[in-house]
């Protein structure tokens, strides 16, 4: 008995210690992860949001983002953020860039960041060994110099509106703790042991600790020039949603989801503002920037073809004998009620969207009107191109007639389109188009796909139509490789539709080259092409989902803005 | 008896050539891959993408992606003058210079698992091994715990119902064996951890370990809080299997002539049914824990997930969706050897409980 009840004590005593290491002053922020661990914490490496979320509280950039409008901002001496440019010029011809970079950020060893730390980054990019997938700068860039420790010069391959963006692309690393552990091989920067544990870092946190499919944690950087209040931020992997979500209610966790990612479900959104409201926590709304659409194939499934040769010259890729015609395309946007699919499919918690991006992005034109619903004058239109009722029962099929500019006369109005399986918004989605279709006489094959199939019938060029969704679109709405034969390659390109139209790459290619940049300027030309993918339907135009953070009120002085909860770490206080 | 176990040990290794064959062909024949899953996004290049999958290795044909991974590729191409470029290769599979830039290729650095490199994951970057070791105490908790569980309440369960056949107990735990066995644990997992975690606050919701700044773990017995439900809803099945079981055999045993003669000389009633029915009513018990252990594997896989338990189902599950080959290979290797192993201990385990019992 008395060894049982030594036992118990040494439990208890345990389990009190275990408790007491998280609760040290200045609180510990913790949030909830649900896309699994960290790949690495290398900002050169990753891509996905679960990296990026811990990597930005650790590594400087080129350049500070305004959190408000997303787009870059010149640092102040003394920033608490960890962009490096206090302002920058271009050439004349807009072809070199220089930055006039900070001298008072350090690496957590005390060492200064500096622009050779960016060109050493750089060129391991550019040496295409290690598993970066962050190449597409290389693609605008010509060459990084630094000129000292506080002067970055890059030049351009050519001049592009979007240079500056680009690169940014990647956080900076530490050249004089990296370059030693490479031995002169750039590959070797895949394996590091520093891409789990990286010790020598330059943000608000240092990295604590990576618990494998349990937690992540940041340590306050003490030794930061504007320290913060909270003592660490953790984030716990939990893989279901559902048990995350009840962390958050029961007080185990500060949020639901990460540093920059929402993650409240749609079907719970209006249960989160009810209790918000009632003060049990705190929320913060705004519309994705993200959509979900359905692309048209334009082109011939049977004979996938890429858009243009390597000298640019268009190839016959054929056409697509129901899409091909743009009445088709405009029938089927005015045959659905938007309603109901934002109701059924997204709980109400979405906004319709009339053309490429969403309203929380600049170059998105919001005075252009969505597609309506109106079923007669979808049937209108569809008669107009060449399909009818030939047996006056509207449960069979339209067929096509004579009239038809693609079809055979006799085709039945029958397609497939495809879906991930296993997203239940755009499973519901797909069932109501599918059901409403069917009322004016469209025979929908609504298929849902494993992801990975689904990816190689959609790179494939392999199908009628597919329902997906982009997310974390970039501000600048220049999508040349989504809507111009640039990107309509078989079995890679994002111009899977096999879209095209002269004026769209025209308007693209200005928006790009327009000298100064100037943003209205460019939000013009991006505003026109707007117009006309609204009318085109290359893709059909669907829904932006909302997004919802939701935090603890023991979270104080939170502030955040869309895709971006912590914005002013600095100010936040943990109150337990 | 080590005769029999070593042919038992021989007879495995084709079984263990066929599974290792049987799901790398069927992670092959996937569609999609690694590289698509992580890198799908309309910024990054094509090309980006097969560079990426190069490197990797996933765009070679299945044959040299299998040997590669079962016997290694440093015997595919080889550097004999230790300059880092490799001058000599196995022609017929692959050419020394690969990709044709008139450059031969880096040197293979993989042993395969026959030599014990059970290769790197393609996502973590990091050595399958290592991942597997750091999620295997998690599961070897849980599963041990619930194997324990299932055990001390099934076994009991089914004796007392065998000898109160018929009355309340025995109704009782027949209909609830019934329920712990229809329900999918997943359900169960959810409204036990509502009730507990979320409206009672007796449990925390999900997880191992008190979330900490540095990543410590305390020892198990300090934070049993976490382990209750889990291994309640993951022994509940368990439970019922082993309760009618052990039910079914202590019936039958009961009605043999041996416990009416041990009856007859006087003995206790606990005596009778706990010393000489219950030995021999376990019997059906032994052959049950080869059949359990391969469960405990695969049920991990749902069990981690609900209760955010970091295991090595959690890794099964999350490898398998991103198609990181060499980290589902390596949790197929060990799922089989512990599979074959076992149903070994189940047969050893039949001779140490009936002495009638002769393995040849």
């Amino acid at each position: 008995m008395n060894k049982l009840a030594r036992i118990l004590f040494l439990a208890v005593f345990v389990s009190l210690f275990a408790v007491g290491a998280s609760a040290q002053d200045g609180g510990i922020l913790i949030g909830t992860n649900f896309g699994g661990d960290p790949t690495t914490i290398n900002p050169l490496l990753t891509n996905n949001t679960v990296d990026l979320n811990l990597v930005e509280f650790l590594f400087p950039s080129l350049y500070n983002i305004d959190p408000e409008t997303r787009a870059p901002m010149k640092a102040g001496r003394n920033d608490q953020d960890n962009g490096l440019a206090l302002d920058w010029t271009a050439s004349d011809d807009g072809l070199v860039y220089t930055f006039n970079l900070r001298d008072d950020v350090t690496w957590n060893d005390g060492a200064p960041v500096t622009a050779h730390d960016y060109k050493f980054t750089f060129d391991a990019l550019a040496s295409g060994e290690t598993s970066s997938p962050r190449g597409s700068v290389l693609q605008s860039v010509e060459g990084v110099e630094a000129i000292d420790d506080t002067t970055l010069e890059i030049t351009l391959k050519l001049a592009s509106c979007r240079a500056i963006d680009e690169l940014d692309d990647f956080g900076i690393l530490p050249q004089h703790a990296i370059e030693p552990l490479l031995e002169g091989d750039f590959a070797t920067m895949n394996d590091l042991e520093y891409n789990k544990n990286p010790d020598v870092t330059s943000g608000v946190f240092n990295f604590g600790a990576l618990v494998p499919d349990e937690q992540t944690s940041l340590i306050r950087n003490g030794n930061h020039r504007m320290p913060v209040s909270p003592e660490g931020y953790i984030v716990r992997n939990v893989p279901d949603q559902l048990v995350g979500i009840e962390q958050f209610l029961a007080g185990e966790v500060n949020s639901v989801g990460t540093a920059g990612s929402a993650s409240v479900p749609a079907a719970r959104m209006q249960e989160f503002r009810d209790r918000s409201e009632a003060g049990e926590f705190q929320t913060f709304e705004y519309v994705d920037d993200g959509l979900t659409f359905v692309g048209f194939n334009l082109a011939d499934r049977n004979n996938p073809a890429n858009g243009q040769d390597e000298d640019g010259n268009p190839i016959d890729q054929g056409v697509h004998p129901l899409f091909g015609d743009v009445r088709v395309r405009q029938a089927i946007a005015q045959a659905v009620n938007y309603d109901d699919i934002i109701e059924g499919a997204a709980e109400g918690e979405a906004i319709q969207v009339n053309s490429f991006g969403t309203p929380a992005l600049w170059g998105y034109d919001s005075s252009i009107e969505p597609w309506p619903y109106d079923p007669d004058a979808a049937l209108a239109l569809l008669a107009e191109a060449g399909f009818v009722d030939h047996d006056d029962d509207s449960s069979t099929p339209l067929v096509a007639t004579e009239d038809a500019l693609y079809a055979e006369a006799g085709t039945e109005f029958s397609f497939e389109m495809l879906t991930n399986s296993g997203n239940l918004v755009r499973e519901a989605a797909g069932t109501i188009i599918q059901d409403q279709l069917g009322q004016i006489g469209i025979d929908v094959d609504f298929q849902t796909q494993e992801f990975g199939a689904l990816v190689t019938f959609l790179l494939g060029q392999d199908f009628d139509a597919i329902m997906i969704g982009f997310t974390n679109l970039a501000q600048d709405t220049d999508a040349r490789n989504v809507f111009t034969p640039v990107g309509d390659t078989v079995g890679g390109g994002f111009n899977f539709v096999s879209y095209r139209n002269d004026r769209v790459t025209e308007l693209y290619d200005e928006a790009l080259s327009l000298p100064g940049c100037d943003l209205a300027e460019r939000q013009a030309l991006y505003h026109e092409i707007s117009q006309i993918l609204h009318d085109e339907l290359p893709w059909w135009w669907l829904f932006a989902p909302f997004s919802m953070y939701a935090e603890s009120n023991d979270v104080q002085n939170w502030h955040p803005y869309a895709e971006t909860r912590y914005a002013n770490m600095a100010d936040l206080v943990i109150s337990s | 008896m080590f005769k029999y176990i070593v042919r038992r040990l021989i007879q495995s290794i084709p079984t263990f050539f066929g599974i290792t064959v049987l799901s790398y062909l069927l992670l092959w024949l996937a569609p999609g891959s690694v590289v698509e899953r992580l890198y799908l996004a309309p910024n990054i290049k094509a090309e980006t993408r097969a560079r990426l999958a190069a490197q990797l290795g996933i765009d070679d044909p299945f044959h040299i992606q299998y040997l590669r991974w079962l016997a290694g590729d440093d015997w595919l191409r080889w550097d004999s003058d230790g300059d880092g470029l490799a001058d000599g290769s196995f022609a017929l599979l692959v050419p020394l210079d690969e990709d044709g830039d008139g450059e031969p290729e880096p040197p293979g650095d993989n042993y395969g698992i026959l030599r014990g490199d059970f290769g790197r994951s393609f996502v973590k970057k990091q050595p399958v091994l290592d991942i597997f070791l750091a999620n295997l105490p998690a599961t070897l908790e849980l599963g041990v715990a619930t194997i324990l569980t299932a055990l001390a309440i099934g076994v009991p369960v089914g004796v007392i119902s065998a000898v109160t056949r018929g009355r309340l107990f025995d109704n009782t735990s027949r209909v609830m064996a019934v329920i712990f066995d229809a329900v999918p644990n997943f359900y169960l997992g959810y409204i036990l951890l509502y009730i507990f975690g979320v409206l009672l606050g007796l449990v925390p919701i999900g997880g191992r370990c008190v979330p900490n700044l540095y990543g410590v773990c305390p020892p198990f017995y300090s934070r049993l809080v976490y382990l209750i439900l889990p291994t309640f809803v993951f022994a509940a099945g368990f439970i019922a299997l082993f309760s009618r079981y052990v039910r079914t055999s202590t019936l039958e045993v009961l009605s043999q002539d041996y416990i009416r003669t041990a009856r007859a000389k006087g003995l206790s009633p606990q005596v009778v049914n706990f010393r000489h029915a219950m030995r021999n009513a376990m019997i059906p018990v032994a052959t049950l824990l080869g059949p359990i252990i391969t469960n405990v594997w695969a049920g991990a896989i749902i069990i981690e997930t609900v209760f955010a338990w970091p295991g090595v189902g959690r890794i099964a599950f999350t490898s398998a969706i991103q198609q990181d080959y060499p980290v589902v290979m390596g949790i197929v290797i060990f799922a089989s050897i512990a599979t074959i192993l076992g149903f070994l201990l189940s047969d050893i385990l039949y001779v140490l409980i009936d002495p009638r019992i002769r393995l040849d």
